[in-house]
C-alpha cells in the first residue's frame, strides 16, 4: 500500500489517487505534527482527506521529503508546511539536511 | 589535582592535551566550548563556500554556517539569560589554534583536492567535538538548559558527522 499526500503550499506534488470505495467517510482532520530538537513527533493514524501540518520549532531547517519521492516540504525555523492524505496506505520521510531524522504515517 | 581532556583536532594533525580541573569544565567554560567549536565550524564553512565549486559540498557547508550559527546564537542568547559569562580555557585556545592551522593548509589548495581535505577535516572535527560533548562536557554541565541544548548539539553535530562521511565516501 503507498499513501499520497499533496502537498497544499508550494503544491508540486504527483496525485495518483487510488479508487477507494468509502461510504460515509468521516470528516477530515487537521493533524499538527511538531519538529523539534531534531525530531519529528509521531503522525497519529490518518485517513483519507485529513491534513497533516508539520510545524518547524526547532532551531535548524528541516524538510519532510518522501522516501519515494513523492512530496517534500522545506521548513525554515519558525515555519510550518501542509500535506493532504488523498490515498490510503504508509508513507516514511526523512530530513535531506539530517538523514538520521525519519518518521512515518500511516492513512486507512 | 588535574586530569587530561583530549581533543585531536584536524584530521589527526595535531592532539591536543589540556588540562582541566579534576571536577570537569565550569559551565562558563563549557560554553567557551560549545561556542568556540561552533564558530570554528562555520569559518570552515565560509572559507569552503569561497573555494569550493562542488554544489555538493558548498550546500554541506550552507548547512553547517546555518546550523552552527544557529546553536550558537541560542547559546549567547542562554548565557545572557543565565547571567554567565563564557569563560576562556586552554580547550577553546587549542581549538582555535588547531583550526588556523587547517584553515591556512585548506587555503592552499583547489578543486577536489579541496573538496577532500576540507571534507576530511570536517569529518575529524565532529568526531573530536561530538566525542568532548559526550565524554566531558555534556556530563559536566550542572545547568540544565545548557545541557538540553549540548544534547541538542550532539544530535546535530553527529547528522553533521555522517553527512560529512557520506560525501567523502562519494568524492573518492
Amino acid at each position: 500500500m503507498s499513501v499520497f499526500p499533496r502537498r497544499l503550499t508550494l503544491c508540486a506534488a504527483a496525485t495518483a489517487l487510488l479508487p477507494v470505495a468509502v461510504s460515509a467517510p468521516a470528516a477530515a482532520e487537521t493533524h499538527v505534527v511538531v519538529i523539534d530538537h531534531m525530531k519529528y513527533a509521531p503522525v497519529p493514524p490518518l485517513k483519507r482527506g485529513d491534513v497533516v501540518e508539520f510545524v518547524n520549532r526547532d532551531l535548524f531547517r528541516h524538510t519532510v521529503t518522501a522516501t519515494n519521492g513523492k512530496f517534500n516540504l522545506d521548513l525554515m525555523p519558525g515555519t510550518s508546511g501542509r500535506l493532504t492524505i488523498n490515498s490510503a496506505g504508509t508513507a516514511a520521510f526523512f530530513c535531506k539536511y539530517h538523514p538520521g531524522m525519519r518518521g512515518s504515517m500511516t492513512a486507512q | 589535582m588535574t586530569r587530561t581532556l583530549l581533543f585531536t583536532v584536524a584530521a589527526g594533525a595535531l592532539a591536543v592535551a589540556v588540562p582541566v580541573q579534576a571536577a570537569g569544565p565550569t559551565d562558563p567554560q563549557i560554553a567557551h566550548i560549545a561556542y568556540t567549536a561552533g564558530n570554528l565550524d562555520v569559518e570552515a564553512g565560509k572559507q569552503a563556500l569561497k573555494i569550493s565549486h562542488n554544489a555538493e559540498v558548498r550546500g554541506f557547508a550552507e548547512e553547517m554556517v546555518r546550523d552552527h550559527s544557529a546553536v550558537n546564537d541560542k547559546a549567547l542568547a542562554l548565557v545572557k539569560k543565565l547571567h554567565v559569562t563564557p569563560e576562556a580555557n586552554d580547550t577553546s585556545a587549542a581549538l582555535t589554534k588547531a583550526a588556523a592551522a587547517e584553515h591556512d593548509k585548506l587555503a592552499k589548495l583547489k578543486g577536489a583536492a579541496f573538496d577532500r581535505a576540507y571534507l576530511a577535516n570536517e569529518v575529524a572535527y565532529h568526531k573530536t567535538v561530538n566525542g568532548a560533548l559526550k565524554s566531558t562536557l555534556i556530563p559536566s554541565a550542572h545547568n540544565a538548559e545548557l545541557k538540553s541544548l549540548l544534547e541538542t548539539g550532539l544530535t546535530l553535530f553527529s547528522e553533521h558527522q555522517a553527512h560529512a562521511e557520506h560525501l567523502a565516501a562519494t568524492l573518492k
